[in-house]
């Protein structure tokens, strides 16, 4: 009595566990309506390392305002928010995916109308934000910039890396390092952009003669926005560009703690050098 | 001259015996039947030689825009699966990061309001709370750091959305930078490999020249294994071969393969250049940093307003509650209107300024840069939606362009055209050194056989055919 009570209680759990992937598998993978009609000609997995993605491309004879039409109806039933975008394909989203839908008008009056799907899993946040980290990850392709907090690493869709980090440090400093150490990784710089300044006056801030006298130094306080990128190089199409944004208070006593700090950010790109099957 | 001999001796008719008069009939006819049947080799010669003229030019034709129709076909398939289906990728991507940004943005803004409606609420606060000596407590100050406090951790939550915002605007300019360089290799790669397949094409038309030209039965066995070496060593692509025979004289045989060229691609483009959207996201992370800056900086001088707040808050309520006490009111009367209470107010006064001003330097920077960063976000969006063609001339022109596919291709033609020529000096059996003459043939083979002559490319139901469609 009690092994039938067990197994009971296995073939229960079996059922509801299936139950509760099928379900899942459901909502996931929810079947869009489709034009009477429609041929699927093809169908292509895009998936990358940050999203599960196929296109799907069909032909039909319902001419392409119609197709439009249907789609925005139907996917509407189906509980789809939709988006008509500002060239011309339709966009539909709801908490776990995207669909785009690009229609083909026929080249000659008897050929028949296309329209493709691109379905996608979105990007969700953890995803974006649960690669910071205090000390950053170590990358086999360049050197870590000293005393810097990673704010994101991510792989890019058609290869590669992208890696967001932050420092008090100038931008200055920031450009002398990566050019020093670079070379150590085989990398040849190919291309500079001097740092640029860009300044962001605050009226208002001068308005007070106590503030711009004792935190100003008697002079206009202003915001400064710097930024400059290094490319490199290296083998047969590695590329890594660096880019660095810089932010801080221009024209304050150096007495008060934090106001002269800077604010600086390094973007890396590094794009692999990927084969293309052909 | 065998009817003036025979005028010239008439005279045997009168003579005696009629015997051997046929002898020089004979002697006629069979020069006759000699000639003709000379002719009638050379003529049959010449046909063959015709013949296999136009076959060679009809296969090398054909062949050409065999091999050449199935580049293009490659041509779209590759289009659709490497070109379009990255820019798919690449925009589903910016739209899942574009969504966040903005929603990111919302929140920023909803934080840096609630942040700044409290900051002014401490600076009204404090304003109103003169201080008052000895028997009263200032209590607006502890109200005031109170809400600079509250004030200071909606600019650190601020300051944290906006760090959210510069992951997001990174990922993006990262995204950027990856489609445009993996687009422009993706089309290096395309059209470097359509050039070859010119080639390719080109030098199959001169393979299927040559192999139906009937050389072989003109040669001996060993010029047939000498033939079968130069096909192995690609020899035809010289477009002539020559051979001698049992006489010394030399035979030709040429062939002339035309395959015209991809002269131009027109690009599908985005709607902003590479450069105009890199400027834009750029403009967005470099923003976002300094705003990011103000945010942290606005937060510490609130905290330490608020620590000031804190310490004439504690010293208001020792003078109150010394005030109570006879032996302790003189204590606090000194403390209320001697040195410390003057110079707490100009701290006091310096730090309102400093949040008031501060305050202001968020209102004008960042307030503005918040609708900045929220309307760039829209427009570095869109800015990659297609818009636009863009016409490359050569597999490395495209330098500051998002590109999204090719749209379609230029050719000055959509014909492959083969000739093949013999080239016999005369006959080989050794009687006399007929000249033949020289034996041309050409024909022109269509690679798109429905016609789309527009060039547009990437359909995907279009399929390249070749058709043989003229021999002269």
């Amino acid at each position: 009595m009690k092994s039938l009570y067990k197994n009971f209680s296995v073939l229960a759990c079996i059922f509801i566990f299936s139950f509760c992937i099928i379900k899942i598998c459901a909502l996931a993978f929810s079947e869009i309506p489709l034009p009477a009609g429609s041929v699927l000609i093809r169908n292509n997995d895009l998936s990358s390392k940050i999203q599960q993605s196929t296109l799907s491309v069909y032909k039909t004879s319902v001419p392409v305002d119609k197709i439009s039409s249907f789609f925005l109806r139907e996917m509407k039933k189906s509980g789809w928010e939709s988006d008509k975008q500002k060239d011309g394909s339709l966009m539909f989203k709801n908490d776990q995916e995207i669909i785009f839908v690009v229609m083909i008008p026929p080249r000659k009056p008897d050929s028949p109308s296309m329209f493709t799907i691109t379905r996608s899993s979105r990007i969700s946040k953890d995803q974006l934000y649960a690669s910071k980290k205090d000390t950053p990850d170590k990358l086999s392709f360049m050197p870590l910039y000293p005393k810097s907090e990673q704010l994101f690493l991510m792989d890019l869709p058609s290869g590669g890396v992208s890696a967001n980090y932050s420092t008090g440090d100038s931008i200055k400093n920031v450009i002398f390092f990566y050019k020093a150490q670079m070379l150590n990784y085989r990398w040849t710089l190919t291309a500079e952009t001097p740092v640029e300044e860009e300044v962001i006056d605050c009226p208002q801030c001068k308005e007070s003669p106590a503030v711009k006298d004792k935190v100003f130094l008697g002079q206009e306080p202003k915001g400064i926005t710097s930024k400059a990128s290094l490319t490199f190089r290296r083998g047969a199409g590695e590329i890594c560009i660096i880019r660095i944004f810089s932010g801080k208070l221009g024209n304050v006593v150096s007495e008060v703690p934090g106001l002269s700090e800077n604010n600086t950010t390094i973007l890396v790109t590094y794009n692999e050098n990927k084969k293309i099957k052909l | 001259m065998f009817f003036f001999w025979y005028l010239e001796n008439k005279h045997f008719k009168k003579r005696v015996s009629p015997k051997g008069q046929v002898v020089p009939f004979l002697l006629v006819v069979l020069v006759i039947l000699l000639i003709a049947s000379l002719s009638t080799i050379n003529i049959g010669r010449v046909s063959l030689d015709k013949t296999a003229a136009n076959n060679s030019a009809d296969a090398g034709a054909l062949a050409s825009a065999s091999a050449y129709a199935g580049s293009f076909n490659w041509l779209a398939e590759t289009n659709e699966v490497l070109l379009w289906l990255t820019y798919q990728q690449f925009r589903v991507v910016m739209y899942d990061l574009y969504e966040e940004g903005d929603s990111i943005i919302d929140v920023a803004i909803a934080y840096g309001a609630t942040a700044m409606a409290l900051a002014l609420a401490g600076y009204y606060t404090v304003q109103s709370g003169v201080p008052t000596c000895c028997a009263v407590f200032n209590w607006q100050y502890l109200v005031a750091m109170a809400l600079y406090i509250a004030s200071a951790s909606a600019c650190v939550l601020s300051a944290a959305e906006v760090q959210k915002f510069i992951v997001v605007s990174s990922f993006m300019r990262s995204l950027v930078d990856n489609h445009y360089e993996t687009q422009k290799e993706n089309y290096r790669v395309i059209c470097e490999s359509m050039q070859e397949a010119r080639v390719n094409s080109s030098d199959t038309g001169y393979y299927y020249n040559f192999s139906n030209a009937n050389i072989s039965s003109k040669l001996s066995e060993e010029q047939s294994n000498q033939l079968s070496a130069w096909f192995s060593a690609e020899g035809y692509t010289s477009g002539s071969y020559t051979w001698q025979d049992k006489i010394s004289q030399a035979h030709t045989v040429n062939a002339s393969i035309d395959v015209p060229g991809i002269s131009s691609y027109q690009l599908q483009k985005t709607e902003y250049s590479y450069t105009k959207e890199g400027n834009l996201i750029d403009k967005m992370i470099s923003t976002g940093t300094t705003i990011n800056t103000i945010l942290n900086v606005q937060a510490m001088l609130l905290w330490m307003a608020a620590g000031w707040l804190a310490g004439m808050s504690f010293a208001s309520a020792i003078s109150f509650a010394l005030c109570f006490n006879w032996y302790t009111v003189g204590l606090a009367m000194s403390i209320c209107s001697g040195t410390i209470w003057p110079m707490w107010n100009a701290a006091v006064s310096l730090s309102i300024a400093i949040v008031g001003n501060l305050m202001a330097l968020v209102a004008v920077g960042a307030g503005m840069t918040y609708w900045f960063l929220k309307s760039s976000i829209k427009e570095a969006y869109e800015g990659i939606f297609m818009d636009g063609i863009y016409s490359s001339s050569s597999c490395g022109d495209v330098d500051d362009i998002l590109m999204v596919k090719i749209s379609s291709v230029t050719l000055p033609t959509w014909e492959t055209t083969s000739c093949a020529e013999q080239i016999h000096p005369g006959t080989s059996i050794g009687i006399t050194n007929t000249s033949y003459p020289l034996t041309r043939s050409c024909a022109r083979a269509t690679f798109d056989s429905r016609g789309f002559r527009g060039g547009a490319i990437g359909d995907f139901l279009q399929i390249y055919d070749p058709v043989l469609t003229s021999t002269y």
